[in-house]
């Protein structure tokens, strides 16, 4: 027994190494309980805060870009709503607007990126809005110029968002001018471009065609623009395309994004899985 | 440990932590190259610290700056394996005479070749663990690859220039 005890003692710092290592690949690969909470993200509240410190310092030196891109997003917002006979309730006490349930479904609440990065092969984005404001985790992020990503972890006052640059996510996406349903999913090389997965040989392609959001999931709403089609290519062999998309999103500059909320999402999800359980 | 090392410790584990999450996260050149200056701080401390109190203190760096990038076990796991390495590899670069008086392995108290020799092939192990971890195995190969050799240049560079800038050499 003494002597077992001396060898652990005589290799203790390979059996930490071991440990910890151990430790963070638990931690990394997710299914644990700690990683949708918001103790060890950059929602945490002094984290975020610290963040938040630094992008009031740091958010006058892209003032400019920001207001202009804020002024054309409304000159856009408000040609459509001279173009629609939609009624239209703007809800005075939030800053969210909402269309009216008959027209939608989704209501967009405004938030400021205060922590952003693109580098990576997981990318994430710390907003300021948080469960106070009604943002909850699973929900969509979306910018002027098209999708952004989902919600991650939430505290009171930050929400973390896992950004569209992230090599392990898919997102149900729609052809316009074929009608075709296809998967759009990052390489993780260049945050300007991604690949759009599925598009069957059959199907005839042109540069440029636009890609939006499919509406299979609840997260996105219908004909939310991602990107368009950039180079493409089919093998001999290949029942699919290999397609480069443009991203409409410049996501090293984003500044404000919008928070979408589903208020009909765990109806549609409860109606869905019932759906599921009936096929069993 | 006399207290005054503990407490330089405790200060320059806050500004190194500050920096590289405040300052040069946002410091990526020519979409390859990092810049982690705060590997610097698990290089520079005392020769005496033990073995498991340094891996601890690793962690807990690693662990501190993973919060900040939602990078959850990737920089803590990376320092930890430097930390685990680095008193074996300080024995093989021992430099004659040992290291007698030797508090703190600095360009104050080493020369250039061998702080180049000692911290260049402890960052390059740091950032091989690191991106490997963070692109989550060996699908981008050789882009990984050239994210770790740019990025060990840069991190080493940066190095250089603070201990030139905020060590001051003894006379």
């Amino acid at each position: 027994m003494y002597r077992l005890l001396q060898l652990l003692h005589s290799y203790r710092a390979f059996l930490l190494l071991l440990f910890i290592e151990i430790v963070c690949v638990w931690l990394l690969v997710g299914n644990n309980p700690y990683h949708s909470a918001a103790y060890f993200r950059t929602s945490n509240a002094i984290i975020g805060n610290i963040y938040r410190t630094k992008h009031n310092i740091s958010q006058y030196f892209t003032l400019p870009r920001v207001n202009e891109e804020l002024a054309n997003d409304n000159a856009r917002l408000r040609e459509i709503i001279s173009q629609t006979q939609v009624p239209i309730i703007v809800n005075s006490e939030e800053d969210s607007l909402r269309l009216s349930k008959s027209v939608h479904d989704y209501d967009f609440l405004s938030a400021k990126v205060i922590n952003n990065s693109t580098r990576f092969t997981h990318n994430y984005l710390t907003i300021n809005k948080g469960r106070a404001n009604g943002v909850e985790t699973g929900m969509g992020v979306i910018s002027a110029d098209g999708i952004v990503g989902k919600v991650m972890s939430v505290s009171e006052n930050f929400a973390t968002v896992s950004s569209l640059l992230n090599i392990d996510v898919y997102v149900s996406t729609y052809l316009k001018r074929n009608n075709t349903f296809s998967s759009l999913h990052w390489d993780g090389r260049d945050m300007l471009q991604t690949k759009l997965m599925y598009v069957p040989r059959h199907i005839q392609l042109q540069k440029g065609d636009t890609i939006v959001t499919s509406g299979y999931n609840s997260i996105f709403p219908e004909n939310i623009l991602v990107g368009f089609i950039g180079e493409f290519s089919l093998a001999e062999n290949d029942s699919f395309y290999d397609i480069d998309v443009q991203l409409s999103n410049d996501f090293s500059k984003l500044a404000y994004v919008y928070v979408i909320k589903n208020p009909l999402k765990e109806e549609r999800i409860n109606l869905e899985s019932e759906i599921q359980l009936d096929h069993e | 440990m006399s207290n005054r090392s503990y407490i330089t410790v405790i200060i320059s584990f806050f500004l190194y932590v500050l920096f590289q999450v405040l300052l040069l996260k946002n410091f990526i050149l020519f979409d390859t190259a990092f810049c982690f200056l705060y590997v610097a701080f698990i290089l520079l401390l005392p020769l005496e610290m033990g073995p498991l109190t340094l891996m601890l203190v690793a962690f807990v760096t690693g662990f501190t700056i993973d919060v900040f990038y939602d990078s959850l076990g990737i920089n803590a796991a990376a320092c930890v394996f430097i930390g685990f390495v680095r008193p074996y590899w300080l024995n093989m670069v021992t430099p004659r005479g040992g290291y007698e008086e030797i508090v703190i392995p600095n360009l104050k108290t080493m020369d250039f070749g061998w702080f180049f020799t000692y911290s260049l092939p402890l960052i390059f192990v740091h950032h091989l663990v690191l991106f490997f971890f963070e692109a989550g195995g060996f699908k981008l190969f050789f882009f990984t690859l050239s994210k770790v050799f740019f990025s060990a240049i840069l991190t080493f560079f940066v190095i250089v220039i603070t201990q030139y800038l905020f060590y001051k050499k003894a006379v």
